[in-house]
């Protein structure tokens, strides 16, 4: 990776999104290939301080992909991660970092397109903010 | 003492389809590179026969304590992974997949490098979670050789029997002072005519006489606790009585009602009357003194207010109009339509012989909606173009089934879920239609959706199949991918965790050191809400722990 590259994480949940993602894949469809991603089994199970982990240790942007409201395989998931969200922007503004490098995004298709569209709009917005500048301390 | 961590790395090609777009060689070389890796195998196809033994002779030889596979989606090869492991003596959930074809060669095709990169950053936190992965046992659990069905229509009749009938115990629960549900209401069930009541009366006597078979009428679920396996139900009927419940599986047929006609096309009860009243006309030989019948579909339906379309009103009011052609062939019969749903050959058929028996079929739109006068219907014809007076002596309502209020309430009892129109909703709409995402749940009939007669019964044929699996083998196996108390020591009995599960999955035990939590393992299906939730950090998700989240993270990251 180029030092000007951003780095960019999203934790997606196993349903929705990360079907979605592998769908991408058979698909074809192309996207930013400065994201790395993380399965987990609910976004409902993602903390603050694993958000947190990844700004401290040098990420531009964090993508939380889960399943649409209402649809949640664990009835509540997503709701609870959606707040999670909320208050973990007002901890990045404490830290000095801009709280819109962080985003929740909910999937209601398992479309390949869809991901990668999302996926892509998100990096753009991530490449025009630049890279973090400040130091995240714990 | 902390065993020595030897990783052994395997990176498919795929054929072409990872090869072809990236580095496989230099993946494979740089995987060598990475902390605790001491053996690297570069595949053409890992999953293939010969990849498979690759893996397992891996093991062997290298004495390997964990294992990577980079290749395609876990969502297809991971069992087939796992099993290579496990017959390699070495514990499954010491492995671990990273995806570098759907989620890199194929969506960076023509970005070889940054794809090499990409592909050489997901190894190495692959091989970071993997260094922290713990080995765990499959969780079994007994279960409870019985079967409670909610809902005593068609569906909750049908799948009651078919249990009974194979030996198990099942426990039938109605709301209502009857058995019968909505066929009690109809006159002839389509498309062979025989008629409803007898019809759903000799399944009740089946029911009635059936020894495996207790029927609780006029009784409603209070609480549903435990899980798959060991639910304890508690009902109460209308005396007030509770009712308490040792059940392995529950089956839901609740089903649905009709829309109530009421403020629908001038509709009074007696000269605009809604599809059930008909039934009960053609029931009772009240239609003798009507000679011009107006049939009008999609009435409440398939508008802003209620999107879907009910699929059966079609179809019943096609064999009621041919009902009524039998009785007075005489009468002249107009069927106001939207779009038809006449699915399937049987379907179609009857369709073609409604047209043949002088049946007339008039298409109308929802911005220009029929008027009910006087003794006429006035209707724009969207075909003709122009505006038609059909005299009408009897106009019938065709309204769609609409999901019960109570399905909110007792989806939240039972912990599932109920689509955007308050249908019951189920795990997945091909892999498991007639599952609920939570084990050990399942649903048919009307519950789910509109269905027809035939439909409902085979899917509750369907629902009494799948459930008496578990009932059969007597036992459940669960993935050990569930919470634990890890840290009982940090465990303050606040009960968070508890409050927020919504698997109904942990409970709070008193033990000597006080209140804490503890996991039913075999009832938690691994969301991780409380690991996220608790404030001492005690509970944890196993196999998606946050130690092993960080350190994927961190080794994209620290490079």
């Amino acid at each position: 990776m180029n030092k000007k590259d951003p780095e960019i994480i999203i934790f997606a949940c196993e349903w929705t999104p990360y079907i979605g993602a592998d769908n991408a894949g058979v698909e074809m469809q192309q996207y930013s290939p400065f994201v790395r991603i993380i399965r987990v089994i609910c976004t409902g199970q993602i903390t603050p301080s694993n958000i947190l982990t990844a700004f401290k240790n040098g990420a531009d942007g964090v993508m939380i992909a889960g399943c649409e409201e209402g649809d949640c395989h664990y009835i509540v998931g997503n709701e609870k991660c959606i707040k999670v969200v909320e208050e973990t922007k007002q901890l990045l503004k404490f830290s000095g970092i801009e709280p819109e490098r962080l985003e929740i995004k909910l999937f209601t298709e398992v479309d390949g397109s869809t991901f990668a569209s999302i996926v892509n709009k998100f990096v753009m917005k991530i490449r025009k903010m630049g890279k973090v500048q400040t130091e995240v301390s714990s | 003492m902390e065993e020595k961590l030897r990783i052994g790395v395997f990176v498919c090609n795929c054929g072409t389809n990872i090869g072809g777009f990236l580095d496989v060689p230099e993946v494979a070389e740089y995987s060598k590179t990475l902390p605790g890796v001491v053996y690297v195998k570069e595949n053409l196809f890992t999953c293939s026969e010969s990849g498979v033994n690759e893996i397992k002779e891996g093991i062997k030889n290298n004495n390997l304590n964990r294992v990577v596979v980079a290749a395609c989606t876990p969502l297809t090869h991971e069992p087939t992974f796992r099993a290579a492991c496990e017959e390699a003596g070495l514990n499954p959930y010491l492995f671990e997949f990273v995806n570098i074809r759907e989620q890199c060669s194929w969506v960076h095709k023509n970005e070889r490098e940054e794809a090499t990169q990409k592909a050489k950053d997901l190894v190495r936190m692959g091989v970071a979670r993997a260094s922290k992965l713990e080995p765990k046992d499959r969780i079994t659990a007994g279960v409870i050789p019985s079967a409670l069905v909610i809902g005593g229509g068609i569906s909750g009749l049908s799948a009651a029997l078919s249990l009974a009938n194979r030996g198990f115990k099942v426990k039938l629960i109605e709301k209502e002072k009857k058995l019968g549900g909505l066929v009690k209401s109809l006159y002839k069930i389509y498309p062979e005519n025989i008629n409803a009541e007898e019809y759903i009366n000799q399944k009740i006597n089946e029911v009635k006489k059936n020894k495996n078979i207790n029927v609780f009428t006029s009784t409603e679920i209070k609480n549903v606790g435990g899980y798959i396996g060991n639910y304890k139900v508690k009902a109460e009927n209308d005396k007030g009585n509770e009712l308490n419940f040792d059940i392995g599986v529950i089956i839901v047929a609740t089903g649905a009602k009709t829309l109530s006609p009421e403020g629908l096309f001038s509709y009074d009860g007696k000269k605009v009357i809604d599809m059930l009243q008909l039934e009960d006309k053609l029931k009772n030989d009240g239609i003798s003194q009507y000679k011009n019948f107006v049939m009008i579909l999609c009435a409440g339906s398939r508008n802003n207010e209620r999107v879907y379309c009910s699929r059966i009103c079609c179809m019943s009011a096609i064999k009621n109009a041919l009902l009524i052609k039998e009785k007075n062939p005489e009468s002249k019969i107009f069927i106001l339509y939207r779009d038809l749903q006449a699915y399937g050959t049987t379907n179609e058929e009857t369709l073609r012989r409604a047209k043949i028996n002088g049946i007339r079929f008039v298409n109308y739109s929802l911005n220009k909606l029929p008027e009910v006068e006087d003794n006429t219907v006035r209707v724009y014809n969207e075909i003709l173009g122009k505006e038609l007076l059909i005299p009408a002596d009897l106009i019938i309502l065709a309204t769609p089934l609409v999901a019960p209020e109570d399905n909110e309430n007792l989806s939240k009892k039972l912990k599932v879920t109920l689509d955007e129109n308050g249908f019951y909703l189920e795990a997945h709409i091909k892999l498991r239609p007639l599952d609920f995402s939570t084990n050990g749940i399942y649903v048919c009939g009307t519950a789910h959706w509109p269905a027809s007669t035939e439909e409902s019964t085979t899917q509750a044929l369907g629902a009494a199949a799948r459930s008496s699996i578990h009932l059969e083998k007597k036992y459940v196996m669960v993935e050990p991918i569930v919470s634990s108390v890890y840290y009982e020591d940090e465990c303050r009995g606040c009960g968070l965790c508890a409050s927020l599960c919504p698997s109904n999955a942990i409970e709070m035990v008193e033990t000597p050191k006080g209140v804490k939590a503890k996991v039913i393992e075999v009832a938690c299906r691994g969301c991780g809400i409380c690991g996220a939730s608790c404030y001492r950090h005690a509970i944890r998700m196993n196999h998606f722990s946050d130690e092993q989240i960080k350190a994927q993270i961190r080794a994209f990251l620290e490079e």
